[in-house]
């Protein structure tokens, strides 16, 4: 190959990626959908969601809530409750606890108020994000927006805060975290003081 | 050999300012956004915006420099790759990136592509474009042989 086919290669290569980065900088198609989780219409939203749900549900599994937009808890693919913890360390603990099938130092957790129920699907706010070797993202830092803990503000695992219009995903988080044994603990308190 | 490292490095500067400004200052709603949060970097990009979001950066900075960044990237990447070349397709590479550049806002402005045409966008294009084919086109960066 000659010196300026060689040069002529190289630099048509170098254009298609100039390209890809100014592809960058384009409206990104699937924000119409993203835009409804951070919506404080719920009722619209909740309705135009479920729609753009069946149609993606693998692109919309990917989405991530950032910072200051609005998403739901959800425990992976659990429709149950989602514990919640007071602060970062209680959630570490609460993982852990996970881990080692400790349903009593959960029911503990609760009890003592260091962490809290919500059902699945309740609405809040991304406050912050928590990261592992400031990177690695495995936490949230999250306001409750609706229901009886409106307001109060917890840490949970960073997969389980979804986009309003993201579907149930598989969730790394081990299921035993999933509020069940605590939720057996305390039935008739949560019926009766969980808020429309 | 050394011009041909300078107009790289120099490339690669100017591509990673008009990104971060990008990353740090412009709309969640551009595409990249979805590429970041594809690579799993999105959370860290928005803890960086949280960090500076209390810094205000003019408007031209945020909406017009990092295209023009962009163009210019391409002459010293263009001049990069021609360094030591005497032929003269040469000329039509490094000015390619501000020709596409300086050319898609003016279609914007007679509606060819969409989009909005804007005169700061033009100008900023077109000075740092300028200066860039300037710096490069010395006869010690791409013609002398390497």
């Amino acid at each position: 190959m000659s010196d300026l086919a060689r040069r002529n290669l190289i630099s048509v290569a170098a254009l298609a990626l100039l390209a890809l980065l100014a592809a960058g900088s384009v409206d990104s198609p699937s924000e119409s959908n993203k835009s409804s989780s951070s919506s404080t219409t719920p009722g619209l939203s909740s309705a135009t969601s479920s729609v753009s749900r069946e149609s993606t549900p693998a692109s919309s599994s990917r989405q991530l809530v950032h910072i200051g937009e609005v998403g739901v808890l959800r425990a992976g693919d659990s429709s149950g409750d989602v514990v919640v913890g007071a602060d970062k360390a209680t959630n570490d603990e609460l993982t852990k606890m996970a881990v080692n099938h400790d349903q009593e130092g959960f029911a503990g957790m609760v009890l003592s108020g260091r962490a809290f129920l919500v059902p699945a699907g309740t609405r809040i706010r991304v406050l912050d994000t928590l990261f592992t070797f400031g990177f690695l993202p495995t936490g949230a830092h999250v306001r409750i927006l609706e229901g009886r803990h409106y307001g109060r503000d917890g840490v949970v695992p960073f997969e389980w805060v979804q986009p309003a219009t993201a579907g149930s995903t598989q969730s790394a988080t081990p299921e035993t975290r999933r509020a069940q044994p605590v939720r057996s603990a305390t039935p008739a308190r949560k019926a009766v003081r969980t808020r429309p | 050999m050394r011009a041909r490292a300078t107009n790289v490095a120099a490339s690669i500067l100017l591509l990673a300012v008009g990104s971060l400004i990008y990353a740090l200052w412009r709309s969640h709603s551009l595409l990249m956004f979805r590429w970041f949060d594809a690579v799993g970097i999105g959370p860290l990009i928005d803890r960086s915006r949280g960090y500076v979001h209390f810094i205000h950066v003019a408007d031209w900075i945020r909406y017009s420099l990092p295209d023009a960044l962009w163009a210019s990237s391409g002459v010293f990447l263009f001049s990069a790759i021609w360094t030591g070349s005497r032929s003269p397709v040469r000329h039509f590479w490094i000015c390619i990136a501000p020709c596409l550049a300086i050319g898609g806002e003016l279609a914007q402005a007679v509606h060819l592509i969409p989009g909005t045409f804007d005169l700061v966008d033009l100008a900023t294009c077109a000075l740092l474009s300028g200066a860039s084919v300037a710096l490069t086109c010395r006869p010690y960066h791409y013609v002398r042989p390497c």
